[in-house]
């Protein structure tokens, strides 16, 4: 008892002792912040010019940082939120912790990008990725994969962003026939996974032809393992966006430098360091041209996007229709 | 002649017993010595449960090297774990009268009359665990008196009680063996065992050797050493 | 003591957090039964088969015994997801079976369903589920051995008699460890399940927790699954003695009933089963990991370290806990002692995310979180794995205040040299092996509180998670092997300094 009441001593005085500088804290999801993600390169480049100690806390997945601003509420030590997904958007604004950040900011989407709040620093398409060694034919819209024969894994939606991803984008794209799509669907599914990595494992594994995840995942396989095999597969009736977005919360007391956080964010720096760490789409096209790999093959006019306020009810119908349609 | 170990060697592990002696028909014997020089290994070989490598066992001239424990005419009790804790006293007795006994009325009369011959009737239907040490070697005398074997091979069983309980056992025992003409071969550190006992005796060496004394050369020489 | 009411007190205080009901959906009614039965089939085929197959270890000799058991001991130290791959290697879609089925023109068979949830749960709790028996056949007296002999008992007087009362003993709470285990993880079932229907309760209060934002939903849920959890924990105190997690098996075989040819070859075959079944993600990891072993970049190091660090945290803390609390429980009075230790046993009877959230929710507003992870990542593992050491430690302090407490007492020691100069020499293997299994679990584990807070300080499972979350499974099956050496080597030190455990007995005895 003696020992655990010093450590508990420990734990509230360690921070007192450390150095004081302005420091930012930007809470992100797990795979931000890996030593081999965008994390530590953009602190690096950030703290050259601010003369301050930038901080990225780390919090589980996408999904696992929204419940943690949640949780925390009023009392959250944030001056910046980094990662949020654009299908959780309302759900965020709801929580009523963020404010506009006044940036006034030209982004390369597809889109039309208008929130003041939120803005995105990434973004990617939706995609079922195939071992193009494996798959001869790699299927080219929804309706050739559910007639098909090909295995997939998916993830579940009550668990994982990308799951949630799939659910909308079906049901958005087929609206009351996505029932229908699904149970056609239900004999492609190996199986339905927590998350994106065991999903992404079972594919890599072998276990399944294809696996759903970004149109920017073969890119990863290509700059980093030379490995040309992933294809993304480009469906006709478009792909379902997800963008992640970064946010200042209303607590902070340092909303300058919170803002001058959220500049840099989309600077030609960090713009052109966040593709190949983070393996998505930039918001902002760096001037020096990308690798190849990132070229975007979805059409413009394919671009599936929603808007914040439909998703909630969206959501509900879909993870319905999703429940009663997998009898797995 | 009875029980005749005719330079027998008998092996546990690393370590090997050599001994070497003979029991006639309702006579005693006490193997004596200090602990570590295989007391207890002698027992097991002469029971069964450790091979007997060299020499030989005979019982009425008759080898047992090769006989299973079962067969052998002896029956042996343990230092503790003589009866098993999840049945009652009387149950425990009832499998002296073979594996698969059970408390007929017949077999009721057997171990009743027994137990009442170790004075434990009152507590025939208690658990093992809910008597006295005391009780609980005498219930397990009474099994092995139900088996009926002429040899009964005592390791030390009863070194966890005091002197004045212990030999009041003793002296049941001894007393139910002249009365049915068993020998008893019994294992101690305790000098004042062996007085009790009035056996012959095979005293142990250490390093595996033993040696066998007629009781009367035995207490002549070492009646000094042990005051017995 | 405030640890024994830890799984109670944390659903209150996701309840102060949120808007409570007691009503129970259709939906999560269903959840609820299929988390039942998943959990008491995979607990109930585990324990049957390790019946068997430890009486085989126990009764027989062979080289490799030794590393076997040993094996047998950082199974559950694997993290899941690592088991899950290696099910899905050996019997998915390119497994072996499967590719034979294939190469003579059969259908090839899916793992996914029940079948493949209880494969599952069986790879990670068989191991388990086998130490623990074999511990109870050892601890059957060579004497009854012998007796059994002496009094020519048959087979199946023979099971009366030795066996059948050790198993009732012992199987119980083994069986209740399990499927306490089965039902508060949510990944093997989903995964191998193949689908929603394989929903378990841990998967929606996820999901309520961090999809919904509603810790109602979670508080409720994590209720219900409390009580159910409880009661059985309850029943199998009732009509079991604990577990008693031998800290040191000595293995001898004995040799207590002739064996036909027959029995010897389902004693090989039951032993063999089990050297491939266990040995498998070990062999798979190995392979797997050694060609990556040096591509993994020097900052596993420090996730290595902290790991260790960790490891040692919780275990310290666990040791100071379960040390102070064994010593309470067995001074208590019937009735609270009762409430004490089914309070300090329903820690494992709690989902470990709701106890992570509720961790959280007291703590974040004093104490900043991510600054300190690591230490409340050892603080929180230490916690949780109680249960674990107590049943180690519970045993040795009821006999040792059993044996002595009256003489302390008229000796008037007070309560801190009783503790100091009574049960801890007297304890001092117990003690050290509970540190060693916690050690190893803690290396293991997670840490539940992860999900909410990180810093850039990893530990050797974060930093496998982190590998596989970005696209790295290679360098993550090298991590996975860092690990499975790290556990091991944890467990051979304590094996090692247990080579005393015959001197403990004495001193026990």
């Amino acid at each position: 008892m003696k020992i655990l009441f010093a450590i508990l001593l420990f734990t509230f005085i360690s921070p007192l002792l450390a150095e004081e500088k302005t420091s930012l804290i930007v809470y992100t999801y797990d795979s931000f912040n890996t030593e081999w993600g965008p994390g530590p390169k953009i602190e690096k480049a950030f703290e050259e010019g601010c003369n301050c100690d930038l901080k990225f806390v780390s919090a589980g997945d996408g999904a696992a940082l929204l419940a943690k601003i949640r949780l925390e509420g009023e009392k959250t030590k944030a001056d910046v939120v980094l990662g949020l997904d654009s299908n959780v958007l309302e759900e965020a604004r709801k929580t009523k912790l963020f404010l506009p950040n006044g940036l006034n900011i030209e982004l390369d989407l597809p889109i039309q990008w208008k929130d003041d709040t939120f803005l995105p620093f990434d973004w990617g398409f939706f995609a079922f990725i195939f071992d193009g060694s494996k798959t001869k034919k790699i299927p080219q819209s929804f309706k050739e994969l559910v007639d098909s024969d090909i295995r997939l894994v998916i993830q579940d939606p009550r668990s994982s962003t990308p799951g949630l991803g799939l659910i909308l984008w079906i049901q958005k794209v087929f609206g009351s026939d996505s029932k229908a799509v699904w149970e056609k669907m239900s004999d492609n599914i190996v199986t339905v996974t927590p998350g994106w990595s065991e999903a992404y494992g079972l594919f890599l594994e072998g276990e399944a032809d294809g696996v759903l995840s970004y149109t920017t995942s073969p890119a990863y396989h290509i700059i980093a393992e030379k490995d040309f095999s992933k294809k993304a597969a480009i469906f006709k009736e478009g792909h379902l966006m997800q963008i992640e977005v970064a946010a200042i919360t209303a607590k902070t007391s340092k909303r300058k430098l919170a803002k001058s956080f959220m500049t840099f964010l989309i600077s030609d720096t960090a713009q052109s360091i966040i593709p190949t760490t983070n393996w998505m789409y930039p918001a902002k096209n760096p001037k020096l041209a990308l690798p190849e790999a990132f070229d975007i093959k979805v059409a413009k006019d394919k671009a599936i996007y929603l808007q914040p306020k439909s998703v909630p009810d969206l959501t509900s119908k879909a993870l319905q229709v999703w429940k009663l349609a997998i009898r797995k | 002649m009875q029980l005749c170990a005719k330079k027998c060697s008998i092996k546990n592990g690393n370590f090997s017993v050599n001994c070497d002696f003979v029991l006639k028909k309702g006579n005693h014997l006490a193997l004596f010595g200090p602990s570590g020089t295989g007391k207890s290994t002698v027992l097991l070989g002469l029971s069964g449960f450790l091979p007997i490598r060299e020499g030989e066992l005979l019982y009425k001239n008759k080898t047992l090297s090769s006989l299973e424990p079962k067969d052998r005419p002896i029956d042996i009790l343990f230092q503790e774990n003589n009866l098993f804790p999840h049945i009652s006293v009387a149950q425990n007795v009832v499998l002296g009268l073979g594996p698969s006994a059970r408390m007929t009325n017949q077999n009721k009369e057997i171990v009743y009359k027994i137990l009442k011959k170790v004075n434990l009737f009152e507590e025939k239907d208690r658990l093992p665990e809910n008597i006295s040490g005391g009780q609980r070697s005498r219930v397990a005398i009474a099994r092995s008196l139900l088996r009926k074997k002429p040899i009964l091979l005592l390791d030390e069983p009863f070194s966890a009680l005091d002197f004045v309980l212990k030999s009041d056992i003793l002296k049941l025992l001894i007393s139910i063996a002249k009365k049915d003409k068993l020998s008893i071969l019994l294992v101690s550190h305790d000098p004042r065992d062996i007085r009790f006992l009035g056996g012959d005796i095979l005293y142990f060496l250490g390093k595996g050797k033993t040696k066998f004394y007629k009781k009367d050369v035995f207490h002549k020489e070492f009646s000094k050493k042990f005051e017995v | 003591m405030g640890v024994s009411f830890l799984s109670l007190g944390s659903i209150i205080i996701l309840l102060v957090n949120s808007q409570f009901s007691f009503f129970i959906s259709h939906y999560e009614r269903e959840i609820l039964i299929f988390t039942l039965f998943q959990g008491f089939l995979s607990a109930l085929l585990s324990v049957c088969l390790a019946i068997p197959i430890s009486r085989s270890i126990f009764r027989n000799n062979f080289p490799g015994k030794n590393i076997l058991v040993r094996l047998m001991n950082v199974m559950f130290v694997l993290p899941v997801l690592i088991v899950i791959l290696t099910v899905i290697k050996i019997f998915g879609f390119n497994g072996t079976p499967n590719q034979i089925l294939d190469f003579f023109g059969f259908e090839k068979i899916s793992i996914y369903g029940l079948q493949g949830i209880l494969i599952g749960h069986i790879l990670i709790n068989l191991p388990f589920a086998v130490r623990l028996i074999l511990s109870g056949w050892l601890m059957i007296p060579s004497e009854h051995f012998r007796l059994a002999r002496q009094l020519n008992f048959s087979r199946k007087e023979y099971f009366k008699y030795l066996e059948l009362p050790m198993l009732i003993k012992i199987i119980p709470s083994i069986f209740t460890i399990i499927f306490l285990f089965c039902c508060l993880t949510f990944s093997i079932a989903l995964i191998l399940g193949g689908g929603p229907g394989s929903t378990t309760l841990e998967l929606a209060i996820y999901q309520s927790i961090i999809f919904d934002g509603n810790l109602g939903v979670a508080a409720r849920l994590s209720l219900y699954q409390l009580i159910i959890m409880i009661l059985i924990l309850i029943i199998s105190f009732k009509i079991s003695a604990k577990p008693v997690f031998e800290n040191s098996l000595i293995l001898k075989a004995e040799n207590y009933i002739a064996k036909n040819r027959l029995q010897q070859g389902l004693d090989f075959l039951s032993v063999a089963t089990l050297a491939i079944f266990i040995s498998m993600p070990p062999i798979i990891i190995f392979c797997k990991g050694i060609p990556n072993i040096f591509s993994v970049e020097t900052f596993v190091f420090s996730a290595l370290l902290n790991s260790l660090l960790v490891a040692f945290l919780a275990a310290t803390v666990n040791l100071c806990i379960s040390v102070v609390l064994s010593f309470t429980i067995v001074k208590e009075e019937s009735l609270r002692k009762l409430v004490l230790e089914i309070g300090t046993f329903s820690l494992i009877c709690i989902s470990p995310l709701v106890l992570g959230t509720a961790i959280f929710l007291a703590l974040f507003k004093y104490i900043d979180i991510s600054e300190n992870s690591l230490v409340l990542t050892g603080l929180v593992n230490g916690i949780l794995t109680i249960p674990f050491s107590l049943t180690i430690l519970l045993p040795g302090f009821v006999k040792i205040t059993k044996r002595y407490g009256h003489i302390m007492r008229s000796l008037g020691l007070s309560n801190f040299k009783q503790i100091f100069e009574i049960y801890f020499p007297l304890m001092k293997f117990p003690i050290r092996f509970a540190f060693a299994l916690v050690f190893a679990l803690s290396i293991g584990d997670l840490g539940i509180i992860v999900l909410f807070s990180g810093s850039e300080s990893s530990t050797l499972p974060m930093y496998l998670y982190r590998l596989m979350g970005s696209y790295r499974m290679d360098e993550a099956y090298a991590v996975a092997l860092l690990l499975l050496i790290l556990a091991l080597s944890s467990f051979w030190i304590i094996e090692k300094g247990f080579y005393y455990a015959t001197l403990r007995k004495k001193m026990l005895n």
